[in-house]
């Protein structure tokens, strides 16, 4: 049986099952790590995160945002996370870790932002297997604050698709201090003056 | 008459055009864009999975491990 994706990839069903089986086993490892303590709470950012509300967007990595415990020092440290997964045979490469087959890259919420993001992060399912996603308001807020070429592109895309709350998002940019970015890329994207 | 201001409206037309209309195929493009982005979150991340593999080699490490009977349903196509 062939399923072919309307972006014309030829997706046979056994490969789709495959992929999403992988998928799912790689999230049910980082549930794994959460449960265990190894991470605190941990929510799905970046591209895969905004393939959620668009279309597919190609990219190398699954970010995993989290929230680190307090080592004994009290320092918070990402090599903890390293060590449980290389004693469980995943390999890192470069700055990421491999889990089933995917490149994982494990990010420390790193301002207010993110941690709120992680914060309310909105509960789904992959399948069977329970995860975490930024909402689309606070992907949105981050990309601006990112502002790179391939963060307005796809922000560009959130609002081509209508998937955000501008109210919630123009709440985010105000209490983010993201005004005069989202001036910016209101005039250079959305033809739109103050 | 109606005839021969057809043939020249046709005539001006192609002077005064000289490329291509392609607005069904950019209408086909975006059908195909929203198609996709209505997918489930499930079928999506496949395919951006599924994108990983056409990258070229040395771009991407890791070979992707597929399991045999997709590698033999490939082989065959």
């Amino acid at each position: 049986m062939t399923q072919v994706a309307p972006s014309g990839f030829e997706l046979d069903a056994a490969r789709l099952e495959h992929m999403r089986t992988r998928a799912a086993g790689e999230l049910a490892v980082i549930n794994d790590m959460e449960r265990e303590g190894t991470i605190g709470r941990y929510a799905i950012g970046g591209a895969v995160a905004a393939t959620r509300y668009v279309e597919p967007i190609q990219t190398y990595d699954l970010d995993v945002f989290v929230m680190l415990p307090a080592s004994s020092s009290g320092l918070l440290s990402i090599a903890q996370i390293y060590n449980y997964l290389k004693a469980r045979g995943y390999e890192p490469q470069a700055e990421f870790m491999m889990i089933e087959g995917w490149a994982v890259q494990f990010l420390p919420v790193y301002n207010a932002l993110t941690e709120e993001a992680l914060e309310q992060a909105i509960d789904v399912d992959f399948g069977t297997t329970p995860t975490r996603v930024f909402s689309a308001e606070h992907l949105a807020a981050i990309m601006l604050e990112t502002g790179r070429a391939k963060d307005h592109a796809r922000l560009v895309q959130f609002f081509e698709f209508g998937v955000l709350n501008r109210a919630v998002l123009e709440e985010l940019v105000s209490r983010y201090h993201l005004e005069e970015k989202w001036r910016n890329f209101k005039t250079r994207f959305l033809s739109e003056k103050e | 008459m109606e005839e021969l201001q057809d043939k020249i409206s046709e005539r001006e037309r192609m002077m005064t055009s000289k490329y291509p209309d392609i607005t069904d195929l950019l209408e086909a493009k975006a059908r195909r864009r929203r198609e996709l982005a209505a997918l489930t979150w499930e079928e999506k991340v496949a395919i951006v999975r599924q994108m990983q593999f056409l990258l070229p080699k040395g771009v991407w490490g890791t070979k992707p491990i597929l399991p045999p009977t997709v590698k033999t349903q490939n082989r065959q196509k």
